[in-house]
């Protein structure tokens, strides 16, 4: 279980979040929703401190990290339970598809080289990438770089899979065969945080909705609900904003 | 002895003088190889921002730049002996060591390392902050440690970037090896300045040094051609 209690980060007088209280359940796929500049990305990023938080707490498991006071262990024990996926995919351009998911299990794990090929290879096959375990990222497509991003991440064995908008800088076409791919990642019983723009996307896999904007929770709950019956204004309009630009796009 | 330049001279010369490149050779890469490892050490400095190591290594650079190699050179040459002699003077396991110990080569390639290195500095770190952020960010994300993110992600990445600029690096350092003559040692000028003053056809030397410091030159420039390809490979979208 991940639980965040006031989580607070500035970018100088730049207020992004603004005391976040959020709780995630182990096995649960909650999705952030949210318009640009509403916080979504920073509060993933906070999980696992690629970016520092400024106040409040995280939990995870047993373990409780101050957010300003967090040690160097503290930071190494969030990393190693949770896993980030970027818009960019980030795959290490000097590594190949194969490279890219062993170096952590080795490097970080400290798994045996031929152990790790094994552990690789599987997430790789499911993720579809069997075919390319020797291609360079710059050889890939978007969609097939964010797969073996997702294999990364996964191979890990993270109790959070965290998605920072996993989606955005694919082509449209593309767009399906890594939705199919969180998909089947989910549906595993991976617990995830996902924050997307993909609503129907969204609406299909979350068990949970978070809605954020201006860097504080405006509405929360079974995804069901919030996609049927949102009480706040804000989610309204939000959920609303997606309908038009979808329906004129056709 | 009137005629404008003697062919035969110049050309009976060139081995005689091409018999030092080895010294030219070893000068020229230990040079960089120290240079590299201080130039790596004082951009880490900068891009970390480590507190106080970080302004002496700007004051380093600063003055590396701000100054003449061959003022560099006759620093180390003079100044270390100096230093050496107020040390053997002061502390007793110093004191069986004399200055004349050392070969004027050693002077001569820690002048270079050093001004290598203040130049690689600014050469390693252009390159290490030219590699993406989000190659660091998922190194960290994944739980690589500083060393292994360094070493594994983006110091390859950044070699590739930098390449081009060791290449020329490299190419500068053969030449100003030149220089290592004014404090004794001989390598390819310093001998060709020898048969040139024994010959009296100092034009027809040069002319020969210049020879041999241009193919040396033609030869890493087709060196670092074919690394840059090799070390690139991952960088090329289809394979050859």
């Amino acid at each position: 279980m991940i639980r965040l209690t006031g989580l607070r980060k500035n970018f100088g007088k730049l207020e992004v979040l603004k005391g976040i209280d959020l709780e995630v359940e182990n096995g649960e796929v909650l999705a952030l929703l949210g318009p640009s500049g509403s916080g979504k990305s920073t509060l993933l990023r906070c999980i696992n401190y690629l970016e520092h938080p400024t106040g409040g707490t995280i939990e995870l498991g047993d373990l409780r990290v101050d957010a300003v006071a967090a040690s160097k262990a503290d930071i190494r024990a969030l990393r190693a339970s949770t896993a980030m996926v970027f818009q960019q995919y980030n795959l290490f351009k000097n590594r190949t598809a194969l490279e890219n998911v062993t170096i952590g299990l080795t490097a970080v794990r400290g798994i045996e080289k031929r152990r790790a090929r094994e552990i690789a290879e599987h997430y790789l096959s499911k993720v579809g990438m069997s075919h390319k375990l020797d291609s360079y990222p710059r050889r890939l497509s978007g969609g097939e770089q964010q797969r073996v991003a997702i294999a990364r991440a996964l191979a890990l064995g993270p109790q959070f899979l965290l998605l920072d908008e996993p989606t955005s800088a694919l082509d449209r076409e593309l767009v399906a065969e890594v939705l199919e791919t969180i998909r089947a990642v989910a549906e595993e019983g991976n617990a995830m945080i996902l924050v997307t723009h993909e609503l129907g996307f969204a609406r299909e896999v979350a068990h949970r909705v978070v809605l954020m904007d201006k860097g504080v929770v405006v509405e929360e709950g079974p995804t069901a609900e919030i996609f049927t019956n949102p009480k706040e204004e804000r989610t309204v309009k939000f959920l609303g904003s997606f309908v038009r630009p979808f329906v004129y796009a056709i | 002895m009137n005629q404008f330049i003697d062919v035969g001279y110049m050309l009976k010369s060139i081995p005689s003088i091409a018999s030092y490149l080895p010294v030219t050779f070893w000068l020229a890469v230990a040079s960089m190889a120290f240079g590299l490892a201080i130039g790596l050490g004082a951009a880490l400095v900068r891009v970390y921002r480590t507190p106080v190591v970080r302004q002496v290594a700007l004051v380093y650079i600063s003055f590396i730049r701000g100054t003449p190699l061959l003022v560099q050179l006759y620093l180390v040459y003079y100044g270390l002996p100096k230093l050496i002699n107020l040390a053997s003077r002061r502390w007793t396991f110093m004191a069986g060591f004399s200055v004349n110990m050392i070969p004027p080569e050693l002077f001569a390639v820690l002048a270079f390392s050093l001004n290598m290195g203040g130049y690689l500095a600014e050469t390693l770190r252009a390159a290490i902050e030219a590699v993406d952020r989000g190659q660091f960010e998922a190194a960290n994300s994944i739980g690589l440690s500083r060393t292994a993110t360094l070493r594994l992600v983006v110091l390859p990445q950044a070699a590739l970037i930098a390449l081009p600029n060791l290449g020329n690096a490299l190419i500068g350092m053969v030449k100003d090896t030149s220089l290592a003559f004014m404090i004794m040692v001989i390598e390819i000028m310093g001998q060709a300045k020898i048969i040139g003053a024994r010959g009296l056809r100092i034009f027809e030397v040069y002319i020969a040094v210049s020879l041999i410091y241009w193919a040396t030159c033609i030869v890493l420039e087709q060196g670092f051609r074919l690394l840059e390809k090799r070390l690139g490979a991952f960088e090329r979208r289809v394979a050859e």
